[in-house]
């Protein structure tokens, strides 16, 4: 309660002080600025609330992003988003290292038969589940054209995005449970290679789509496009994992600030060559991690840096809920979200039962693919500028089941680590009873 | 793409040079680390090579003004007046004569420079910041290069060396307090709905601020044990407090000192706050020199012409104070009558000032300004760590030639505790 006064007393300094000052003309943005500090300690108000009732504290992030966003008290506003597009690519590039760094090539080698057959299922069953519910419930849509042709194509989009899952939350909550275990690595390794698969499915069903679809579309040879993008981010990757390697084996100073200008200059290249940033930074964590022995100077670098950066980069996720959108679909991007969770859990209990899975993974492993965030934002987002008659509309419920999903996700995750007993509040319990004496007779 | 070059730069070059070229240059020729960064940002920067835009160093501004608010808390934390009621008050006494005579001589100087030379007559609002300005970064000393040479060379007696040292911290802090009233009495902008505020009330306004931030981040964190969530916090009330201060156009680095001299002597959890706020601050420094590089006008032609005037007045007041200081102190072994050789160096304060200053007053002598306190900033970097070893030699507080310690890679950042 103490705290919650102490951001009520800010935020009424922030508020009050408008009236002493008029006009700002700087390059500076002082109210963005006091705006993210005031973000940053409402952030850590919240994650401390969030925390103490058991929940992850990036949920506390987005709560905080929610309601300082545009649509609650606008403290975050489109302009102060603007703003700090700057840090959300930082954290997204350190949050794509950090992933990276954690895939393990022994572990992977180890259960590639698990994460292939897991992968598999969830691909399939989810795609099909949610492609399946989007044609049913056809009624519920109202953007959806007479052509049944294109109503398989918006069947399609939604499928192939409902598959994709967010990294940057798997790894900002393994972080910061600190959790290790079968669990975790198995979310992890899925986590990160499904994304990769999962953009180039989506090339494939856009292309399917633009044949279906009898509305005019924008954009070429989305398959070749995606395929360069993909081959061209990876290459990328290993040259930045090299380059890191080579940064730390022979100059090893400043590890921070390298990280930092490593990730500023490789978004850039990003934009510029238009590759998938996420993708690229995490091949390069994995090079560091898998071809050298550094990864762990990496990770341990990162960390330093990696709970303001979270804090930015889910506030702004947060911020970016479309509360209205949300109100106004809610019962069909209710139903995605419902019918996206069961085929969750079966393709992800299939899997890992037919891979011969601990009972563990069969049973919590499925609760770590939920969180959606910038993957899929990013695919629906291509979606609708294909598709220019339906692509808004389909957008639009995209965004409100990603914001359900964001919400639900990190919770759904932290349980799954609880119960598998894999945080480090949990193994340290573990470990305490089973040191305790045993009672007497 | 130039813009991709530039942070690449920014990521390889810079680090490559400042590791192997500076270092090694540090290491022979006893210079202070920084000036370095400083001229990758030049090179980088709009003026140049143009690959870091302006418009990139506004989307990055947030970091770089939390690098000033940094300062100023980094150095609030320092300011335990428990701590300083133990301090002989000989030390007080030499700080106020020697920076109040260096500002006065330095600001008075330039204020005559630019009624007479710069055609500034009568233009009291752009004038008196200009003044004000070069007055404050002269007053102000940075502890690096005193710190460099005790650590780098072996010393037995350090009276002197101890009271460049305390002088020297509370230098900087009364420089940050003098620079800090000048936007409240040069105050730029106007209030909205109601009169104007006066200097006095823009005074209070800001101490009041700095205090209430400071007991509202006290209460919020005063059960956090966590370093990465008192950084998170820190990072949270820094960034809120600059931007505040941004907003009303007052000084960043005033408002922290204070939430800094709040937070240290109430808060029981100091000790985890300095040291998370001290780790951090050498990459955040960093960033920040390498802006300042860039926003460096370096086609400001007449702020070169006023270096050698800046340079040699500001030495001379330097000397004069440190005579005056000597003069009027009873404890004679504190101090000797040149202590000005100790006294030369700039740095980061220097800078998070002209910065500050550049930020908020824009207008005809700005650039030349900032020309020149920085010119001046690099060569006083590069000169006065030897200037202050042959001093403190002289003094035989210090033992010539150097022995290899080892201890070269503790680079003191420009806040180090003095």
């Amino acid at each position: 309660m103490r705290q919650i006064i102490i951001l009520a007393l800010l935020f009424f300094i922030t508020y009050a002080l408008q009236f002493l000052q008029w006009g700002s003309e700087s390059e500076l943005n002082p109210k963005s600025m006091a705006s993210l500090g005031f973000i940053l300690l409402a952030a850590y108000v919240a994650g401390g609330f969030f925390a103490r009732f058991k929940l992850p504290k990036i949920s506390g992030y987005i709560v905080t992003g929610i309601v300082c966003g545009p649509y609650v008290i606008n403290l975050l506003s489109k302009g102060v988003v603007s703003d700090l597009r700057v840090l959300d690519d930082l954290a997204l590039g350190l949050i794509a290292l950090t992933a990276g760094g954690e895939l393990k090539l022994t572990a992977l080698r180890r259960d590639l038969k698990s994460v292939l057959y897991i992968i598999g299922f969830l691909v399939i069953v989810v795609f099909a589940g949610v492609t399946a519910c989007v044609l049913a419930a056809r009624p519920l849509l109202p953007f959806l054209s007479e052509s049944p042709l294109t109503t398989i194509a918006v069947a399609l989009c939604f499928g192939i995005t409902a598959v994709a899952t967010s990294p940057a939350s798997t790894i900002a909550i393994i972080t910061e449970t600190r959790a290790s275990g079968i669990v975790t690595e198995r979310v992890l390794s899925i986590t990160v290679i499904k994304d990769v698969l999962v953009v180039i499915a989506f090339a494939f069903i856009l292309s399917i789509a633009k044949h279906l679809s009898l509305e005019p579309t924008i954009g070429q040879s989305a398959v070749t496009t995606v395929f360069t993008e993909v081959a061209a981010s990876l290459l990328m990757g290993v040259v930045l994992g090299v380059l890191t390697v080579l940064y730390i084996r022979y100059i090893n100073a400043e590890m921070l600030l390298f990280i930092i200008g490593l990730v500023f200059a490789g978004t850039a290249f990003a934009h510029w060559l238009e590759l998938e940033a996420i993708l690229m930074f995490m091949v390069a964590g994995f090079v560091v991690e898998n071809f050298s022995s550094h990864g762990q100077e990496l990770i341990e670098t990162i960390e330093r840096a990696s709970l303001p950066v979270y804090v930015v980069f889910f506030a702004i996720a947060g911020a970016g809920i479309n509360l209205p959108v949300l109100r106004q679909t809610l019962l069909i991007a209710s139903i995605l979200v419902a019918v996206r969770l069961l085929t969750t859990y079966l393709g992800t209990f299939l899997g890992s039962a037919l891979a011969g899975d601990p009972p563990q993974v069969r049973r919590y492993a499925w609760m770590g693919f939920i969180t959606q965030a910038g993957v899929s934002l990013g695919l629906a987002t291509i979606v609708e500028q294909t598709f220019p008659t339906w692509g808004p509309h389909f957008k639009t419920l995209i965004v409100a089941t990603i914001a359900m999903n964001l919400i639900i996700g990190p919770i759904a995750f932290k349980v799954a680590l609880d119960r598998s007993g894999e945080t480090e509040e949990m193994r340290e319990r573990t470990l305490t009873l089973a040191e305790q004496p045993a009672p007497g007779p | 793409m130039r813009g991709i070059i530039g942070l690449i730069i920014i990521a390889v070059v810079g680090y490559l040079s400042a590791h192997f070229l500076f270092e090694r240059l540090s290491r022979r020729f006893l210079l202070v680390s920084g000036i370095e960064y400083i001229l990758l940002g030049v090179i980088i920067g709009p003026q140049v090579l143009n690959f870091l835009t302006p418009e990139m160093v506004t989307q990055l501004s947030p970091i770089f003004s939390l690098g000033v608010g940094w300062i100023g808390l980094l150095f609030g934390m320092q300011v335990r007046f428990r701590r300083l009621r133990r301090l002989d008050p000989a030390y007080f006494w030499i700080t106020l004569i020697e920076a109040m005579i260096t500002f006065v001589i330095v600001g008075g100087f330039f204020g005559l420079v630019f009624w007479y030379g710069l055609d500034g007559r009568g233009q009291w609002s752009i004038l008196i910041p200009a003044a004000y300005v070069l007055g404050t970064t002269a007053m102000v000393t940075a502890p690096s290069a005193v710190a460099l040479v005790k650590l780098r060379f072996r010393g037995h007696r350090y009276h002197v060396t101890h009271t460049l040292q305390h002088v020297i911290g509370f230098n900087n802090l009364l420089g940050i307090i003098v620079f800090g009233l000048l936007f409240c009495f040069i105050h730029v902008g106007e209030t909205a709905g109601i009169r104007p505020l006066t200097a006095v009330e823009w005074i209070n306004l800001s101490v009041i601020l700095g205090i209430l931030l400071g007991i509202l981040f006290h209460l919020l964190v005063r059960r956090e044990h966590d370093e990465n969530e008192l950084l998170l916090a820190l990072i949270g009330i820094v960034v809120y407090g600059s931007g505040i201060a941004y907003y009303l156009r007052l000084s960043p680095l005033f408002l922290n000192l204070i939430v800094g001299i709040v937070l240290t002597n109430l808060s029981p959890l100091r000790r985890l706050l300095y040291e998370a706020l001290h780790a951090t601050e050498r990459p955040f420094f960093i960033i920040f020199l390498i802006f300042v590089g860039a926003m460096w006008n370096i086609n400001a032609v007449w702020g070169y012409l006023l270096v050698p005037a800046y340079i040699l007045v500001r030495m001379g007041a330097k000397f004069l104070g440190g005579y005056l200081a000597y003069l009027s102190i009873e404890k004679k072994r504190l101090l000797v009558p040149n202590v000005g050789w100790g006294l030369l160096s700039q740095g980061g304060v220097a800078l998070a000032l002209v910065v500050n200053y550049q930020q908020v007053y824009q207008n005809r002598f700005t650039d030349l300004v900032v020309c020149c306190i920085l010119v001046s900033v690099i060569i006083n970097e590069l000169v006065s760590p030897r200037l202050a070893r042959d001093f403190l030699a002289d003094l035989g507080e210090i033992t010539l030639p150097a022995p290899d310690t080892g201890l070269q890679q503790q680079r003191p950042t420009p806040t180090s505790p003095s």
